[in-house]
């Protein structure tokens, strides 16, 4: 930014002492990654639910093994899916970080974000993978919702905001 | 004083979050253009659902895609110091600056309400909500919200407005801006509050952006001129300086594409006389007058250039 050193939207309204307030960015953004997180949700249900049908596919180096080996499949499965539930976890818990104003949780949802774009659209413009609601529409959908809303300018104020706000509180003496 | 070399590290340390929020905020517009694009393909194999994904796309279109891109262009290529316009969220240029004021908020609150000016609500989810029912039913909401013009890199402090035969499409409203302390207009003229009147004159689709806002009437003068009338009318204790030829003449378009047009004639109001607590309370008039342009109550000074 150039020109008036003004201070930013929200400094000037609250005071030192008044949390900043919530931009709708933020809230939406949340929700958004909830979402996310509900769909790959959705997923663990998908596979659970028609375990044997999955099971059949899984395949290590090159050979399948079932029916030969059907717990071996079974075990990389339930990893597989322990992991994946893990990930979802984190997510949330990422979520909530970036809900309170957490810059350092914006930034690595963004990334995240953008990184899951960034395979769809190598995946669309070389490969030419067809995105549709069937496919993988929503969540890309859903990925760029995420990265336009945390990356609004409202988001960064917040959360710049909120750290200052922190470093404030934690310098003061007492 | 804080230490040079922190000072200069910290600065480092802020320019690289920069740099890293704007890579995000443009890939951002870039993967909306390409979620546009997706969701037209989309809509085009999918036969009874057409209308309810062209609504969608609309939504998506007007109010993420384009105002993203607004933001990365008008970032780049539209002046952020003071050039007499307003703008807006998107970075547009919007309404013209066409008023000043002189005096405290207190002043400037009695007098615009002693001259039948209502104070607009703050936009949140129940203003809005509340702004969309009052349309449909044709029903007056008087306090209804302005949408946010920034002038100084912010919103504005407070607007007023007058709504016009109960129908909320219709109104005047005027936004007020105070200066940042020491600052001056063009020219070197000290004013405590800047403000942007037009007068609302339908509901319609933004030209750049494709939402929906009200147009405004291309003759922002009258507009000008109605507020500077009104308070005066009201509040006799009131000084008007107008300075001829403020801005050159012009002929332009605001954010959401209407024509406009002005003089470029810009009245500074002069409210240091009048009571904060109330008009008709008048006793103490006159006494709070004591800047550099102060005026005589109820007197119209002009200001001319060199000729």
């Amino acid at each position: 930014m150039t020109g008036v050193d003004a201070p930013a939207p929200g400094d000037t309204v609250t005071g030192a002492n008044d949390p900043p307030r919530r931009p709708a960015s933020v809230m939406g953004g949340a929700l958004l990654m909830v979402a996310r997180a509900i769909t790959g949700g959705f997923v663990i249900l998908t596979v659970l639910s028609r375990w044997d049908e999955f099971e059949a596919t899984v395949v290590v180096e090159g050979d399948r093994l079932t029916p030969v080996d059907a717990s071996a499949a079974a075990t990389v499965l339930g990893w597989l899916l322990a992991g994946y539930g893990l990930l979802l976890v984190l997510y949330l818990g990422l979520t909530a970080l970036v809900f309170t104003g957490r810059n350092w949780a914006r930034v690595l949802a963004m990334s995240m974000a953008t990184v899951s774009i960034l395979i769809s659209f190598t995946d669309y413009a070389l490969n030419g993978a067809q995105i549709t609601l069937r496919t993988s529409l929503v969540s890309v959908t859903i990925d760029i919702l995420i990265l336009l809303a945390l990356s609004s300018t409202n988001a960064r104020h917040y959360a710049r905001a909120v750290r200052t706000r922190r470093l404030a509180r934690l310098t003061r003496p007492g | 004083m804080p230490n040079p070399s922190t000072r200069r590290s910290g600065r480092r340390r802020a320019s690289s979050g920069a740099v890293l929020d704007s890579f995000f905020f443009v890939l951002a517009g870039l993967s909306s253009v390409w979620l546009a694009v997706l969701l037209a393909t989309e809509s085009l194999g999918l036969g009874w659902g057409l209308l309810w994904f062209a609504v969608l796309f609309w939504a998506l279109l007007a109010y993420l895609v384009l105002p993203r891109l607004h933001r990365i262009l008008t970032r780049l290529y539209v002046p952020n110091y003071f050039i007499g316009r307003t703008r807006t969220s998107d970075g547009l240029l919007g309404d013209p600056v066409n008023l000043a004021v002189n005096g405290s908020a207190e002043q400037v609150h009695a007098a615009l309400a002693a001259a039948g000016w209502t104070r607009a609500d703050d936009v949140t989810i129940r203003s809005s909500w509340r702004i969309i029912t009052s349309t449909l039913r044709r029903r007056s909401y008087l306090q209804a919200p302005v949408s946010p013009l920034l002038l100084f890199d912010r919103v504005q402090d407070f607007a007023y407005q007058q709504e016009v035969a109960n129908n909320p499409a219709k109104r005047h409203h005027v936004r007020f801006w105070r200066c940042p302390a020491g600052w001056m207009l063009p020219g070197g003229h000290r004013v405590d509050w800047v403000a942007a009147g037009t007068f609302d004159r339908a509901v319609g689709l933004s030209l750049f952006t494709l939402q929906v806002t009200h147009k405004i009437d291309e003759h922002t003068d009258i507009e000008r001129d109605h507020i500077v009338a009104s308070i005066r009318q009201a509040v006799p204790q009131t000084g008007v300086v107008l300075i001829r030829d403020f801005a050159t003449g012009y002929h332009s378009r605001n954010g959401g594409g209407d024509s406009i047009q002005t003089d470029g004639d810009l009245p500074v109001i002069d409210l240091r006389a009048v009571p904060p607590a109330g008009v008709t309370a008048g006793v103490t008039a006159g006494v709070t007058a004591g800047g550099t342009t102060a005026t005589e109550p109820g007197a119209v000074v002009e200001l001319t250039g060199l000729s």
